[in-house]
């Protein structure tokens, strides 16, 4: 895009037609100080303001040079401009801008969307569990939800983080993401996925200064990637480093769209907004599960409606030992880590004893093979690994 | 506005007066840089990767064995029966069979065939009190030793569950004990990792470098400094 405030320099100092640039002298004029200079300008006087009102003009253009960078396809429409807030928009506005959405991506990717605007069921709360005795940190999860969520592949941008952490610490500093291990899970350390913990006190949702964001009745926290400013305050205010944000173009292959598109969760994305987990509400608010589970070999993760008591996560908050992680943050997770009773072999030699002996007695009173589970065993029975690990 | 030539002449300065007219073109040149942008938007990207869908499968990580049960002999499939009827099965560990090489029994303890396949019957399972069961009941068989893990399954807690959350709109799939262990080796084996984030603005990453000094910290490796928390260093 070129601009016509371009020409601004060449055209001297815009002080009226026909007067050139290098400060002859023109026909004298009208008490002009200096009468061997133009018409109530100096020589100088010209020189100064012709250099500053051209450098000003080319600093101008200079910042908005970005502009030239945007393609067609990219500016928004006059009608993307004028849309009202997700929360205003009349089902004919929503129809409208799926209408839009569903154009641009068939534009754009050659394929026709099924978009739909997904919203809460009734009585519907819905909370992730993950046991991290199972994870053994495959990372499966982490691509599951890249190739559901059309997520840009290049740069990067993934919701889930595999953290492996040292055993017998909660001390998420000492945790590395980036561990590439011929084989998972190693033995001296364990597996802590995050994504975005859909907090029922969501401290991103609070700095949005223009309530791009918001938590939706079943508990899922979402954005309207049309209202996003990008200005990533959201992202700062996260303790969990679930948001993630667009800083160039996504690129996303054709052949690997995921026509399966909700509004507020998985359409494609512009640079310059930010996005997060939302639990797959494209699957979830139509009673499926989300990808990240379903690709999970080992089970280690359960999703459900805690409101219903027979959910499976409604039962592991009943019956397992849970925790969610900083707690201190006052954040209220609606995502739990929870771990078996059984304590895991080779962690404490002493905890790993008793462990032994309890199955051996238990195993001698009922007949079952030592080694197996044996009985269920009290976390206070046990020796914490390292004090405060759990705190 | 900066490029004003008077502010240049500044008194302390014994620099020919010519020299604050440099000023102003810097400023243009400047500009002009910035409008023409020759370097461009720099954003680091790293070539995409490719996971295949295969990794991706969300099936069940195994099959079970089918209900009655069956083995390829020879390429043939052929019921237990079909043979066992005939010939008469030993009660020796895996190691001194004459058939059934292909089996690996790492399952603890129980390293007898009899614990848990029927004597007589192959095509069923055998539970310590004697009576039978036939392979889709499973579980039952394994909740004698896993008792906790039994109870869990039946909970949900433990075990992999596939189909809706809702039952309502569809149906919840709990997948059995055998679709995700091997019952002769039940421990699951180690998993090939798939590639790890590609992280911006955080450097060259090292593919090897677990151990490496300085990895876990970017901020302390640029500047030289060691590690003060290895990863894996803690005992």
């Amino acid at each position: 895009m070129r601009l016509p405030i371009l020409k601004s320099p060449s055209q001297g100092n815009g002080n009226g037609g026909g007067s050139c640039g290098s400060g002859c002298g023109c026909a004298s004029g009208n008490g002009s100080p200096n009468p061997d200079n133009g018409p109530g300008m100096s020589r100088r006087s010209f020189l100064r303001t012709g250099t500053a009102a051209a450098g000003g003009l080319t600093a101008i253009a200079a910042a908005l040079s970005p502009l030239r960078e945007l393609e067609r396809e990219d500016a928004p429409s006059l009608e993307q401009f004028l849309q009202k807030h997700y929360k205003e928009m009349t089902p004919e506005d929503m129809e409208r801008a799926l209408e839009r959405i569903r154009a641009q991506v068939e534009r754009r990717y050659g394929i026709r969307p099924e978009l739909r605007d997904y919203k809460p069921m009734d009585g519907v709360e819905f909370v992730y569990a993950l046991n991290i005795s199972r994870c053994i940190g495959c990372r499966k999860c982490v691509h599951a939800c890249v190739a559901e969520n059309n997520q840009s592949r290049s740069p990067e941008v993934q919701y889930i983080r595999v953290i492996e952490m040292p055993r017998g610490t909660m001390d998420m500093e000492k945790g590395n993401h980036h561990y590439d291990r011929p084989t998972v899970p190693d033995e001296e350390h364990f597996y802590l996925p995050v994504q975005c913990h859909q907090c029922a006190n969501p401290p991103c949702v609070k700095v949005c200064p223009v309530e791009a964001t918001w938590q939706d009745a079943d508990g899922i926290t979402v954005i309207d990637y049309d209202w996003c400013i990008g200005c990533r305050y959201c992202e700062a205010a996260c303790p969990y480093w679930a948001r993630r944000f667009n800083f160039s173009k996504p690129r996303l292959p054709a052949d690997q769209v995921n026509p399966n598109m909700g509004y507020l969760s998985n359409r494609p994305r512009d640079k310059g907004v930010m996005e997060k987990c939302h639990y797959c509400l494209q699957r979830t608010r139509q009673g499926r599960m989300p990808a990240c589970l379903e690709v999970c070999p080992t089970g280690a993760r359960k999703f459900g409606n805690v409101l219903d008591p027979e959910s499976e996560v409604a039962q592991i908050l009943r019956t397992k030992r849970v925790l969610v992680l900083k707690e201190d943050a006052g954040t209220l997770p609606r995502f739990f880590y929870y771990f078996d009773e059984r304590y895991p072999s080779g962690l404490d030699p002493e905890a790993a004893e008793i462990a032994r002996r309890l199955e051996a007695e238990e195993g001698e009173r009922y007949g079952c093979l030592p080694g197996a589970d044996g009985p269920e065993l009290r976390w206070k029975d046990l020796a914490p690994p390292t004090k405060g690990a759990l705190a | 506005m900066p490029s004003s030539p008077g502010h240049s002449r500044l008194p302390r300065f014994s620099s020919p007066a010519w020299a604050g007219w440099l000023i102003p073109p810097g400023f243009l040149l400047l500009a002009a840089f910035m409008f023409v942008d020759p370097i461009g938007p720099r954003v680091p990207e790293a070539e995409p990767v490719i996971v295949s869908r295969h990794d991706l499968d969300t099936g069940s990580r195994r099959s079970a064995m089918d209900d009655p049960p069956s083995a390829r002999i020879n390429g043939v499939a052929q019921g237990c029966q079909d043979c066992h009827s005939i010939f008469v099965s030993v009660d020796k560990p895996v190691s001194e069979l004459s058939m059934h090489h292909e089996i690996v029994l790492s399952h603890g303890l129980n390293d007898r065939c009899f614990n848990c396949h029927d004597r007589n019957d192959h095509d069923r399972l055998r539970l310590h009190d004697g009576s039978t069961i036939p392979f889709s009941q499973v579980a039952t068989l394994c909740a004698q030793c896993h008792g906790t893990a039994y109870r869990d399954w039946q909970r949900g807690t433990h075990g992999k569950t596939l189909g809706y959350w809702n039952r309502d709109l569809g149906e919840a799939l709990r997948l059995r004990c055998t679709e995700c262990h091997d019952p002769h080796s039940p421990r699951y084996p180690p998993f090939t990792p798939l590639p790890g984030p590609n992280t911006l603005r955080m450097g060259e990453q090292n593919p090897h470098g677990h151990h490496a000094p300085g990895r876990h910290h970017p901020l302390l490796r640029q500047i030289g400094e060691p590690d003060p928390h290895p990863p894996g260093g803690t005992p």
